[in-house]
């Protein structure tokens, strides 16, 4: 029994070996050296040779600095909207497209083409669809009701109310198509015979979805949320082409940027040079993370317990 | 007995009508999206047409226009002709069924039409890069003023293709200043580039395909505690990597050569993660069935694992070599731009937008250019991951 | 089977493609002769023009070649920050107008003083020359120089009977007060018809600033005095437009098209532009006039664009870098190149001998004399950032200009200047 255990995890050493070779290589000395980055103050001059010791002063600095704070909770927004809206765009078409239907290929190949656009392009796109006064959108209402009104005088994009939803729209429609592909391949290895056997004892449409078809997609599902989650982390793109950050709200005379996010927030401090700053707010984001995944995870596991126990 | 029959009777007329009513308002629906729709598409092949016919010149622009505008007829006619056959096609459809099979009839209609709007949204970007494209310089944004719903370009040129491609006359002369100079170009660009993103992405999705199965199929010592930490480093945004990355390919005296420009991404993260995801859901029964038949472990993978998983491990591929295909400002800094033969696509065409000219005309055609063997690559893959979905083995 | 023939054709092709392009080695030796490596970001036909220049200064210094790398202009400060890093930069550069001072502070590029610029500094135009003035000393030459004017519809003047009957007279208004008249004359909401349209950055900002007399820097550098009197009253004139007389279209929002796009398509009478537009204005078949910029209580001003040229403290050969480049922007070598391309000279000797036929350019040589100083910080593009929230709090009317740029004043001097 050991003696095959330890033969198993030889087979799959060997299966692992080439990423991880690349993973130690590539990745490993980058995070550390991210990190001991974020010890230092930026440096002054080209080299990173000069770097002098700052020890934890990056960190308290994120404390105290409120534009991080705000683009963390604009973030935490960005995922709240955007994944559950993706997940159920993504999931809507996959279920759509696995019936029986003319030209399925068609509608298939023709939800997936957006993904293969750069993002930066599409960014631009979509601004200039919701310009005012020039935008498809503004041109349209326009042509409905008159000159005088939201999308034409303001724009979508230019309303601190609506501009963050107006880029998670635009994410959405570029991403759905991914979604469905993974959806649709998983809904292939859920068995016939499954939802036959509910047939046959009567179950509705309703209660297939919920209890046959959802659980099996599980894990698509958890994969959508977790990149999800670093995608609205890492949102930089769209938020680049699309907003820069804008338009402004001043709360409490502080000015912020309702669609500055905190991956854009953290690539001005990179831009800017200060590599340690900026090292220090993505491990923050990290920790932030982390923790909150850690807490969700104990909450789930004693719910799960509980059911369990009934 | 009586008033309920006529109750019931009423109702029937009632529905019939409603029916009827609903089935009039979808044709018009779909009478206006197909005339407009069909409309901008064949104006759009009319328009491609007598770009590229009308020889170049300093009136080129107007006499692709006056071309166009001669061959109005023909795209107004055939969008007409398209749209009264599709209507004559589903009416006669329609009236050719039994009462109880119009609803769900009617409601097919509203899956169509409603399928047929998401596509148009989702597409209309591409469509939009199109015909901005084929727009002359500084009238990308001039808009028709009669129709809104009209964005193929009534004056249509070549320019922007030309310019990418780098047949205008300065770069003519600009190739004659010597040896280095001539290899500059969009081909050598393009050739690099299919190179760098083919290597990239071939490496990456075999990899993580056989790290996937490890997480998914297999036996290994803190397996799961292992998984989380990789999922860990997914958070750390990549930007933070790119100057200790740039360290180590210079250290290994990587800088401008073909390796530099993938060599630290092969290691991908999300790549494993989706792959694994998706392996989650095949049943392991599989597994033991060819287990059982004497199968080896390279066995299970290459006969079971990837033909199962082949939908998404193409997207994988899809997905890495897009990424490569237009990953800028990793390649812009692993350049040496004195040896034009390690010039890439992405930084190939930041070399053609100049400072000032934000010139959105030559954007778009460098883009259409840059999808070409995506799109290719797409209707290749399409094939097993579009339709192969339909096929699993387990549904059979 | 036809799977299998597919991936055989895939192999072969994915071979022949690795043998196309596995051999990146290319001959770069040229005869023996010592390389000058020159970073710019110019276009073909600069290009051209620049390889003439090279070739007659190689003509007198025949044991140098000085070879031309283009680089893009997009991205050409991340790959020289990342070259410089692991010490692969260039001999000379050249770079963005704002990347001089952060090169200067980072102590990678040569201090000019120490070869002899002080003689010759006064031939250049002054308000290019400061912007690469840091910390007392020159560290670069201005090699090529662009400002904004103001560009008008002269169809839409015409329709408004705005147009003056003397051809000579000045079309656009002299002031911004009459600014403001002429702008309600040409507004017409129901037209979508706007007399004039904003970008929000602080570059496109500074003609307002700088015609109010309003430093965003002080001249050594030290401070920041963006929430000057003369500054408080520029914003609040610019938040006028927007607010009070509605003779802006809205430009300056996020997600807004360009005020560029709307001047083409006839719905903005005035905007802000640079002579790089002009051809393509006059490709877009446009009725267009360029005029001075408006005056404040200074007068006109406009702000400063462009590149200068640097000397990296990597090279061995700093003098002979700097001979190239001081003979490159010599006022006969600046006559060739601007006669031939439609630029503006930066060197003053040059601007006798250049004439344009485009009346539009002899405008723009005009407003470059009244230029106003750029703000010169480490970090251009964290001042940017910084200022330009702020501003557009007061152009949605959300913030007073005092309290708005108050704080910007307060950022900038924390987290830029003392930083």
């Amino acid at each position: 029994m050991a003696i095959t255990s330890s033969k198993d995890t030889a087979i799959s050493f060997s299966f692992l070996s080439p990423f991880l070779l690349f993973f130690g290589v590539f990745l490993i000395f980058p995070i550390f050296y991210s990190f001991y980055l974020s010890f230092f103050g930026s440096p002054t001059d080209y080299s990173l040779a000069n770097l002098d010791f700052v020890g934890l002063s990056n960190y308290f600095r994120i404390a105290t600095d409120m534009q991080f704070w705000w683009s963390l909770g604009v973030t935490a927004l960005y995922g709240l909207i955007s994944i559950p809206l993706g997940i159920s765009a993504a999931l809507a078409l996959a279920l759509l497209l696995d019936n029986k239907l003319f030209g399925k290929s068609f509608f298939r190949s023709a939800f997936f083409l957006p993904n293969v656009l750069d993002m930066l392009v599409v960014g631009v796109i979509w601004t200039l669809i919701y310009a005012p006064k020039f935008g498809a959108l503004a041109q349209i209402t326009t042509w409905l009701f008159s000159e005088d009104n939201f999308f034409n005088t303001t724009g979508l994009l230019g309303s601190p109310m609506t501009a963050l939803l107006a880029v998670v729209i635009a994410m959405v429609l570029k991403g759905a198509g991914f979604g469905m592909v993974l959806f649709l391949a998983a809904l292939q290895n859920i068995p016939e015979a499954v939802y036959e056997a509910a047939d046959i004892d009567g179950a509705t449409e309703w209660q297939k979805f919920k209890h046959i078809t959802v659980p099996l997609l599980r894990p698509i599902i958890t994969f959508m949320v977790i990149t999800g989650v670093i995608g609205a982390l890492n949102a930089f793109t769209e938020i680049y082409a699309m907003t820069s950050g804008g338009p402004q709200v001043v709360i409490g005379g502080e000015t912020v940027g309702s669609t500055s996010v905190a991956g854009y927030y953290l690539f001005k401090q990179f831009d800017a040079g200060n590599y340690g700053y900026a090292a220090a707010i993505s491990y923050m984001l990290l920790i932030i993370t982390l923790g909150i995944t850690w807490l969700q995870q104990r909450f789930m596991n004693r719910d799960n317990g509980q059911e369990v126990k009934k | 007995m009586n008033s309920t029959q006529a109750i019931d009777h009423h109702n029937k007329h009632s529905v019939k009508a409603q029916r009827i009513v609903l089935f009039v308002f979808l044709i018009a629906v779909m009478i206006s999206m197909s005339y407009v729709i069909s409309g901008q598409l064949f104006k759009f092949g009319v328009m491609a047409f007598s770009a590229f016919v009308t020889p170049e010149g300093p009136d080129a622009v107007t006499e692709a226009g006056k071309l166009m505008q001669s061959m109005t007829v023909v795209y107004n006619g055939l969008a007409v002709v398209l749209t009264i056959v599709l209507t004559i096609f589903v009416v006669k459809k329609f009236l050719a069924l039994g009462q109880e099979h119009r609803m769900p009839f009617i409601k097919r209609m509203v899956l169509y039409l409603a399928l047929t709007i998401g596509v148009v949204v989702v597409l209309f970007p591409f469509f939009w890069m199109l015909c901005t494209a084929f727009k002359p310089s500084g009238q990308e944004l001039v808009i028709s003023k009669t129709n809104p719903f009209d964005i193929v370009p009534s004056e249509p040129t070549l320019d922007n293709f030309r310019r990418v491609l780098k047949v205008d006359a300065a770069s003519k002369s600009m190739a004659a200043v010597d040896a280095i100079e001539q290899k500059k170009n969009f081909g050598t660009y393009f050739l690099n580039s299919l190179l760098v993103a083919t290597t990239a992405a071939f490496l990456v999705t075999f990899f993580a395909a056989m790290g996937a199965y490890v997480f998914s199929k297999k036996q290994l010592p803190y397996k799961q505690q292992i998984f989380m930490l990789l999922l860990a480093t997914m958070m750390i945004p990549g930007m933070m990597f790119m100057v200790p990355q740039f360290f180590m390919v210079c250290k290994m005296g990587l800088f401008g050569t073909k390796w530099a420009m993938f060599l630290p991404h092969l290691a991908s993260v999300f790549g494993i993660f989706m792959l694994k995801q998706f392996m989650d859901t095949i049943p392991d029964s599989l597994i033991e069935a060819a287990q059982i038949d004497g199968a080896s472990e390279w066995q299970v993978f290459t006969v079971v694992i990837v033909p199962l998983a082949l939908p998404i491990i193409l997207t994988l591929f899809l997905l890495t070599f897009l990424f490569h295909w237009s990953n800028f400002l990793w390649q812009l800094i692993v350049t040496n731009f004195e040896n034009p033969l390690s010039i890439t696509l992405p930084v190939g065409l930041a070399l053609f937008r100049g400072q000032y000219t934000s010139e959105l005309g030559l954007i778009m055609s460098a883009s259409c250019f840059s999808i070409v063997p995506i799109a290719v690559l797409f209707l290749f893959a399409q094939r097993y991951f579009i339709e192969g979905m339909t096929q699993g083995a387990v549904k059979e | 089977m036809s799977e299998k023939k597919l991936m055989i054709v895939a192999v072969i092709a994915y071979i022949m493609l690795v043998f196309v392009c596995w051999d990146d080695s290319i001959a770069t030796s040229p005869d023996g002769r010592q390389i000058l490596t020159f970073w710019h970001t110019y276009n073909d036909q600069e290009e051209l023009v620049l390889r003439d220049i090279i070739k007659k200064w190689e003509g007198a210094n025949p044991k140098f070649t000085v070879r031309p790398v283009r680089i893009p202009f997009d991205g050409h400060k991340a790959k020289l920050r990342t070259a410089l890093t692991v010490g692969q930069g260039p001999d000379m550069a050249r770079v963005d107008w704002s990347f001089v001072c952060e090169l200067a502070r980072k102590n990678s590029v040569v201090d000019l003083e120490t070869l002899g610029f002080e003689n010759i500094r006064r031939q250049y135009l002054e308000a290019p020359l400061e912007t690469a003035y840091i910390d007392g000393k020159y560290y670069g030459i201005p090699d090529q120089s662009t400002c904004v004017a103001m560009f008008y519809n002269r169809q839409m003047f015409k329709d408004a009977g705005l147009l003056p009957e003397d051809p000579n007279a000045p079309v656009v208004p002299q002031t911004w007060e009459e600014f403001i008249e002429v702008g309600k004359k040409l507004t017409d909401k129901s037209k979508d018809q706007y007399a004039f349209a904003m970008t929000n950055t602080l570059w496109w900002n500074l003609p307002f600033f700088n015609s109010y007399g309003a430093r965003i820097v002080s001249e050594d550098g030290k401070k920041c005095v963006i929430d000057s009197d003369d500054a408080v009253k520029a914003l609040e004139m610019m938040a006028s437009l927007v607010s009070e007389h509605k003779i802006e279209a809205g430009a300056w929002r996020p997600g807004a098209i360009s005020p560029e796009q709307g001047f083409v398509n006839g719905k903005y009478a005035m905007v802000f532009m640079g002579p790089w537009n002009l051809a393509k204005f006059a490709n877009a078949k446009m009725d267009f006039g360029v005029g001075l910029i408006p005056g404040g209580t200074k007068g006109t001003s406009t702000n400063v664009g462009g590149t200068d040229v640097v000397i990296f403290k990597g090279t061995k050969y700093a003098a002979e870098c700097y001979d190239f480049l001081t003979f490159f922007t010599s006022a006969e070598n600046q006559k060739d190149w601007c006669s031939k391309l439609n630029q503006l000279p930066i060197n003053l000797g040059a601007y006798d001998l250049v004439s344009f036929e485009d009346p539009h350019l002899m405008m723009f040589m005009e407003q470059m004399k009244h230029a106003g100083p750029n703000p010169v910080v480490k970090d251009y593009s964290l001042l940017e950032d910084l200022v330009n929230p702020e501003v557009e709090a007061v152009l949605s009317g959300q913030k007073t200009a005092r309290e708005a740029l108050g704080a910007a004043q307060k950022k900038v001097q924390e987290r830029l200047i003392d930083f």
